[in-house]
């Protein structure tokens, strides 16, 4: 059923606005009302009363009949020839929302065009008013509401005398951004339904934070206070030894190794003169071929090479010296001297050691290694680079390793 | 502290911090959940509806019609009183709405119509709503819990409303649906099929988190001090 009482006053045709309009110079629909129709027409009706020409508003649905595509000024039109009044006329109708501004007679004297500085000044303020509802809500927008008040507040602040001019107030302007006369966009969700969470994504939440939490917070906790680890080693260490030793100067640890190797090879070069027929051919065979290659290393600049020196003239020695076995040194650093046992160093194979390295290992301290400088000035284990003495192991590794080392 | 001491209070720590995180998240996940619900039902509320959807409701309230003012040259009265003895007739709830396409009267067509449905569905009751705003034009739906029905605008609004509207309040019955909404739904099956999917999904952001600690330790030599084993 209708609403009892408004189904009547509907002003549906050309001469029923008109007739509306004799006594009430604003009309507004509820199908052009914004939502909030008796508030929007107390508005304007009171803009309209200050008004000191004729105004004539109007905000409806175009009447059965209309045949152009912009019916608002097609009504505009038909309004204004069937009364025959005078005055501002903005008419705005259904379901597009065109908007007509008409200017009959002479509103304003001092000005020469009434009705394009009308327009101007509308069409500024509108500008403006967009502005102002888009600052508070981004999905908004002015409606033909907002422009009817406007063209009432542009007709009360009197026309400006310039074209596209905006004379009203920001406090005017502002007053439009409020629900009753902006427009919005779609707020109710489209597509998209949230709703509550069922029991099985709670316990997937549940499940999923607390396993990671339990893990990830188990090893943290087990961290505090716990061993800390050499870099790149598998083993643990106290916290107390991570410090590296400070690099002992190369200088003087050459010079150091340089005079052992010569003493060294001084010796053997003497033993393998004293050596006669007693001593089995082959055993002199090895000490000659050592100190072949010892003696023109001692004077080399290469720590690994004066090294290498030593370790050819002890294995000489050793070969004049007594019939079993060959001099084996400590795989870790050669100048430790003679290797007295054998330890894993890691990757499953065991390499003869001094006794103090492989307590050491035992205890998975760091190790003092011997150490070449690497191609970009950092200090290495001797056995992690590619040098003879890396492949040979100074001989711990064992066989007849001085023939791979060149003369 | 000896290491069984030390190890208990590793896994205690970290039961603890497992159950207070899980609670967290249950909380946030309820929280944000229903943030969401309360701001989609925002648009929807009493308050928010448009002075149109006020008028149709009332209208709506006794025979079940509303003819807005302006659709008056649509459907007249004997109209709508053929209208509202079809209505009358129908087994299924219906109201009929006729007025006029508007993009100015508050609200968007679409929440317009979201409006209406949700105002209808306040009773409790279910039901099927026509809006009809010309020929091709307008809305058919159900209002209140699970319906759906396979009218649509496009196909039948057409011709002269007097006639159209009351032959398809009569084809209501038969083409409305109510099925059986299962309201146990689980997507994860329940508590027991989300702890098992949770578990899954737990190892694999364990192995991601892993997979990065990897990294971490491959690129600086750096480890975590201490071991898993007490």
């Amino acid at each position: 059923m209708a609403v009892s009482g408004v189904d009547d006053d509907f002003a549906g045709t050309v001469g029923e606005i008109v007739a509306h309009l004799e006594h009430d110079p604003v009309l507004v629909e509820e199908v052009m009302g914004n939502g909030h129709t008796e508030a929007v027409l107390d508005a304007l009706t009171a803009k309209a009363a200050k008004s000191s020409v004729p105004v004539h508003i109007v905000l409806t649905k175009a009447p059965p009949g209309l045949t152009t595509d912009n019916t608002a000024e097609e009504l505009l039109t038909l309004l204004h020839a069937r009364s025959g009044e005078d005055g501002v006329w903005f008419v705005s109708t259904s379901e597009v929302g065109h908007t007509a501004l008409a200017v009959y007679g002479d509103i304003a004297p001092s000005v020469d065009n009434d009705e394009l500085m009308l327009a101007g000044a509308v069409r500024e303020a509108r500008e403006a008013a967009t502005d102002a509802i888009r600052d508070s809500c981004g999905d908004c927008f002015a409606t033909p509401v907002v422009e009817a008040g406007l063209v009432l507040d542009v007709v009360n602040a009197g026309l400006p005398g310039t074209y596209m001019e905006n004379p009203l107030t920001d406090q005017q302007i502002e007053a439009y951004a409020t629900s009753t006369w902006q427009g919005q966009g779609t707020r109710s969700p489209v597509g998209e339904n949230a709703e509550m969470p069922t029991p099985g994504l709670y316990a997937v939440v549940a499940t999923v934070t607390a396993l990671c939490v339990a893990v990830v917070g188990y090893r943290l906790v087990q961290a505090v206070g716990g061993v800390a680890h050499r870099p790149g080693s598998g083993k643990g260490t106290s916290a107390s030894s991570r410090k590296p030793r400070p690099a002992p100067d190369p200088a003087k640890e050459l010079d150091r190794a340089r005079a052992r190797a010569s003493s060294a090879t001084k010796k053997l070069s003497a033993a393998l003169g004293r050596a006669d027929d007693l001593v089995d051919w082959r055993r002199r065979d090895t000490a000659a071929a050592c100190l072949e290659r010892a003696e023109t290393r001692t004077s080399s600049d290469g720590l690994l090479e004066v090294v290498g020196s030593l370790v050819l003239a002890q294995t000489g020695l050793h070969a004049l010296e007594t019939s079993e076995g060959q001099y084996r040194c400590c795989y870790v650093d050669p100048r430790h001297g003679a290797a007295d046992t054998e330890s894993p160093l890691g990757g499953g194979a065991s390499v003869p050691v001094c006794r103090a390295c492989a307590g050491a290992l035992e205890k998975g301290a760091e190790l003092a290694p011997l150490h070449e400088k690497g191609r970009l000035g950092n200090r290495r284990p001797y056995y992690e680079g590619s040098t003879v003495w890396a492949r040979t192991g100074f001989g711990a590794l064992g066989g007849d390793w001085w023939q791979q080392v060149p003369r | 502290m000896n290491r069984v001491t030390r190890g208990l209070v590793s896994l205690g720590v970290a039961a603890g911090l497992a159950a207070g995180s899980a609670v967290l998240a249950t909380q946030v996940l309820h929280d944000r959940r229903a943030d969401a619900v309360a701001a989609q039902g925002e648009p929807l509320k009493a308050e928010a509806r448009t002075d149109r959807v006020v008028n149709a409701l009332a209208g709506l309230a006794d025979d079940g019609v509303y003819v807005a003012p302006d659709a008056r040259d649509m459907l007249d009265r004997a109209g709508e009183k053929r209208v509202a003895r079809a209505v009358a007739a129908a087994q299924t709830p219906v109201k009929v709405v006729v007025w006029t396409d508007t993009r100015h009267a508050g609200a968007s067509g679409f929440d317009t119509v979201q409006q209406l449905e949700a105002g209808l569905a306040e009773s409790g009751e279910r039901g099927v709503y026509l809006i009809w705003q010309g020929p091709e034009n307008g809305d058919i739906n159900t209002f209140g819990p699970y319906g759906y029905l396979t009218m649509s605008p496009h196909d039948e609004f057409a011709g002269d409303p007097s006639v159209t509207l009351p032959r398809l309040v009569k084809r209501v019955d038969g083409e409305v649906r109510w099925p059986e909404r299962d309201t146990e739904s689980d997507y994860w099956g329940g508590v027991s099929g989300g702890i098992m999917a949770g578990a899954l999904i737990g190892v694999g952001v364990l192995l991601g988190i892993g997979t990065l600690y990897g990294l971490f330790v491959g690129t600086t030599k750096r480890r975590l001090p201490g071991t898993w084993r007490w």
